[in-house]
């Protein structure tokens, strides 16, 4: 199981690198926009959580980019969203995002969400 | 005339003195008849220094008793001439590793005494060498003090430049310390530079050939130099440590034409002894900053210590245990029991990202924040939201986060309530049922997120229930097939305890652990078990007991350190200081012999103590995964008793009331110590 974890700060995805590596998932870190694009094509991870104010491209351009590539489509993209910002929360998932995550958000729903995909993974490569 | 001996002794003996104290041998001159003249210098090697030399007037021989002890050491003898004639005989000891011979060193003290007629050929050539050794040796006696007068290395490479220079003639030069981690990839670690006009130092390369010869080269180029050699004379002397090179001096010279190669030798020499320093430089070096880290280390574990509860948290009806082991000294978990008020207490159990000096001091802030919160009379959201903007604004996003479950609980209602960030969710066990009730509410990590903001949930128990908290350190312990322990395990042992005593749950839980990871804790494991209600059993109810756990790993030097945390948690308990003393000397005792016999002073494996007290006993039990150190019980011998293990085990039994020890299947071995205590 491979995670990409997009946010511009450091100390959200050192967390979250913490949080997944321990239970044993492999994790990529990108913090802003093209870095993220270039680890999907490179890493081909199984989820990605994706903040929206990113450097560079943003959240939305990434997520929209990604779901015109055939191979992308069905990648589980999560966005993180602060409290209150539902306009952003729409526009994700008009651009195609699976879910979103409203910051702050507990570690414990999210290890539980990355299992529930990790066990409805199939075995083999996709 | 003959001179006769005697006489020319108050002449001859400032220079025996020096000559034997500069080389290391022992000089004696005797009287044709055999009398002891002069005595001067030590007889080398390992002997007493009293260790005179004696007449045997059998064999008309000077014998040292030192030549019976000493095989590297050897004695010459050689006539003593004065105006051709032997007058005496010198006599000489000297470690058979050196070549100083005795001949020679009669011929020099004679030329000295201008007592030489004859043999004039042999003079020219013996004492002229010894001569110049001489001078040599005197030469590097004296570089020896000035070498030691360094403080550090630069000052050593100063030094040793302007004594290489010296000897050689040289007007200018280098000195290049290597890297240690990259030999040959000359990083300027440490030089010095004395320029000569325009810098022109050979190129790395060439004096990477010219380390790698380990002997002192020329390595100047043609008249006009190239891009590696330059053109003036110029030698590379390697700076060895134990035969390998570790620096070089480059010395060059404007107004000669090249260097002789006597001179490269001397700097080879000196460069040799420098290197020698330079060594006892480096080791001192890391011996202070290993001294400094591990004191900062025993400080801050010691600090640490000190925060966990200890057995003064007593609450009548309400039985606690914990089990708290830490991977590294300085651990990322904590627990803390509080007393809101008299009929309310606070548990808190926290992780702390990481296992640093970093994650210690974090954890420590931590603690002291929260225990003020607690003390505010705040609800366990409203702590956890107060501490995590402390922490926010404190940890500057320094990737350092806490996860925490913060519990009050009535102590007469037995309602409570709690918050938790990010933390395991607790779970309790009702009195008679076996389902399990989790308290599932969850938020943030601590320290991550600026305003967030916590949820309270509200829970009843009944006298009878078990309430366990525990972190991560127990379901994600990983067995050597890489299997984790698992919450469900966690939770299927509670039910199973039914409704056993918390100290025993406890102890069951931890025992599993231990044994699903046997060898090395991979995390920090915190476990705390509440039970309403009063201890079961009748006279043991006023007397609950307390326990504790320590794990370190089994090398010998962690004994006084163990040690340290017996004396201490006992002195927390009153436990009177002579039963303090009996039980530190036991554990010393088994814990040695763990080291030394079951790890084989490898420290393959960790020492743990778990320290009991209940109903006037303590009991420490000492768990190791090593081989059975000691033979296997005899079939005569009664199980349960220590095979033979030296006077140690005599000690033991001689200080504690009752010892008992067993092999623990399937890996390791347990030693249980049991003595009656006199409260102080």
């Amino acid at each position: 199981m491979k995670i990409l974890v997009v946010d511009d700060e450091p100390h959200i995805t050192h967390m979250l690198r913490v949080l997944f590596q321990k239970r044993g998932y492999q994790v990529a870190v990108a913090d802003n926009g093209e870095t993220a694009l270039d680890l999907v094509h490179r890493e081909q991870p199984d989820v990605m959580f994706l903040d929206l104010n990113l450097p560079g491209k943003n959240g939305f351009q990434v997520c929209e980019e990604l779901r015109q590539v055939p191979q992308f489509q069905n990648l589980p993209i999560f966005i993180l969203t602060a409290q209150g910002q539902d306009l952003d929360r729409e526009r994700g998932m008009a651009v195609g995002a699976t879910d979103y995550i409203t910051k702050p958000f507990s570690p414990r729903h999210l290890a539980d969400l990355v299992q529930e995909l990790a066990e409805r993974l199939p075995s083999g490569p996709a | 005339m003959t001179p006769e001996l005697s006489s020319l002794i108050p002449e001859l003996k400032p220079l025996v003195d020096d000559l034997a104290s500069v080389m290391g041998i022992a000089l004696v001159i005797t009287a044709k008849d055999g009398r002891l003249l002069l005595v001067a210098g030590q007889t080398p090697g390992d002997v007493p220094e009293a260790d005179d030399p004696i007449f045997n007037a059998h064999t008309g021989r000077i014998e040292w008793r030192a030549l019976r002890t000493t095989p590297d050491a050897e004695t010459q003898e050689t006539p003593f001439h004065a105006a051709g004639e032997a007058i005496g005989t010198l006599w000489l000891l000297r470690p058979r590793s050196t070549s100083i011979d005795a001949t020679a060193v009669a011929i020099l003290l004679e030329r000295e005494l201008g007592a030489v007629h004859a043999r004039q050929d042999e003079v020219d050539g013996m004492a002229s060498e010894l001569l110049t050794s001489y001078e040599e040796i005197n030469r590097f006696y004296e570089l020896a003090k000035v070498f030691d007068a360094a403080n550090n290395e630069n000052e050593l490479c100063k030094i040793l430049l302007c004594q290489v220079l010296a000897a050689t003639g040289g007007e200018g030069g280098a000195v290049i310390l290597l890297d240690g981690d990259t030999p040959f990839i000359a990083t300027l670690a440490g030089a010095v530079e004395l320029s000569l006009g325009e810098r022109q130092l050979p190129s790395y390369a060439i004096v990477d050939h010219a380390l790698r010869r380990g002997l002192a080269s020329n390595v100047s180029g043609s008249t006009e130099g190239t891009a590696d050699r330059p053109s003036r004379p110029t030698i590379v002397v390697p700076v060895p440590i134990k035969g390998n090179p570790v620096g070089a001096v480059i010395v060059q010279t404007q107004n000669r034409a090249f260097f002789h190669a006597g001179e490269m030798k001397i700097a080879q020499s000196m460069c040799s002894q420098a290197g020698v320093f330079l060594n006892n430089l480096r080791q001192a070096g890391r011996l202070i900053e290993a001294a400094r880290i591990s004191r900062d280390i025993e400080v801050a574990e010691s600090f640490q210590r000190q925060l966990l509860p200890t057995g003064k948290f007593k609450i009548p009806n309400l039985q606690v245990a914990a089990a708290y082991l830490a991977t590294n000294q300085i651990g990322g978990d904590y627990y803390d029991l509080l007393h809101v008020s008299p009929h309310e207490v606070c548990v808190i159990v926290a992780d702390v990202s990481g296992h640093s000096i970093a994650s210690g001091l974090l954890m420590t802030a931590a603690r002291s924040v929260t225990r003020l919160l607690v003390e505010q009379g705040l609800t366990s959201n409203e702590i956890l939201r107060r501490l995590n903007e402390v922490l926010y604004h404190d940890l500057d996003r320094s990737g350092h986060f806490i996860s925490m479950f913060c519990l009050l609980l009535n102590v007469e209602t037995w309602e409570g309530s709690y918050a938790n960030a990010g933390h395991n969710p607790a779970f309790w066990r009702t009195d008679r049922g076996t389902m399990l009730k989790t308290l599932d509410a969850t938020g943030p990590l601590l320290g991550i997120f600026d305003g967030t903001t916590f949820e309270q949930e509200h829970f009843a128990m009944t006298p009878g229930d078990t309430l366990v908290l525990y972190t991560d350190g127990i379901p994600e312990a990983r067995n050597e097939q890489g299997d984790m322990f698992g919450e469900e395990r966690l939770q299927a042992l509670v039910v199973r305890a039914g409704s056993g005593n918390a100290q025993r749950i406890v102890d069951d839980i931890m025992m599993e652990v231990r044994q699903h990871q046997p060898h090395r804790l991979t995390d920090d494991v915190t476990l705390v078990v509440l039970k309403p209600g009063a201890l079961t059993g009748g006279p043991e109810l006023e007397k609950a007991a307390t326990s504790v756990s320590y794990r370190v790993s089994g090398a010998l030097e962690n004994i006084p350190q163990i040690r340290h945390w017996l004396e201490e948690r006992l002195a927390d308990w009153s436990v009177s200081q002579p039963v303090i003393d009996d039980l530190a000397l036991a554990v010393t005792e088994v814990c040695t012999n763990v080291a030394r016999h079951g790890y084989q002073n490898k420290a393959s494996g960790d020492i743990e103590l778990e320290l009991t007290l209940e109903g006037g006993t303590v009991r420490v039990c000492i768990l190791d995964t090593a081989a059975p150190y000691q033979p296997a019980p005899r079939p005569q011998e009664r199980t349960g008793e220590l095979a033979e293990g030296g006077y140690g085990l005599a000690l033991i039994h001689n200080v504690v009331d009752h010892v008992h020890y067993e092999r623990r299947e399937p890996i390791g071995n347990r030693v249980v110590l049991v003595k009656s205590v006199s409260r102080s």
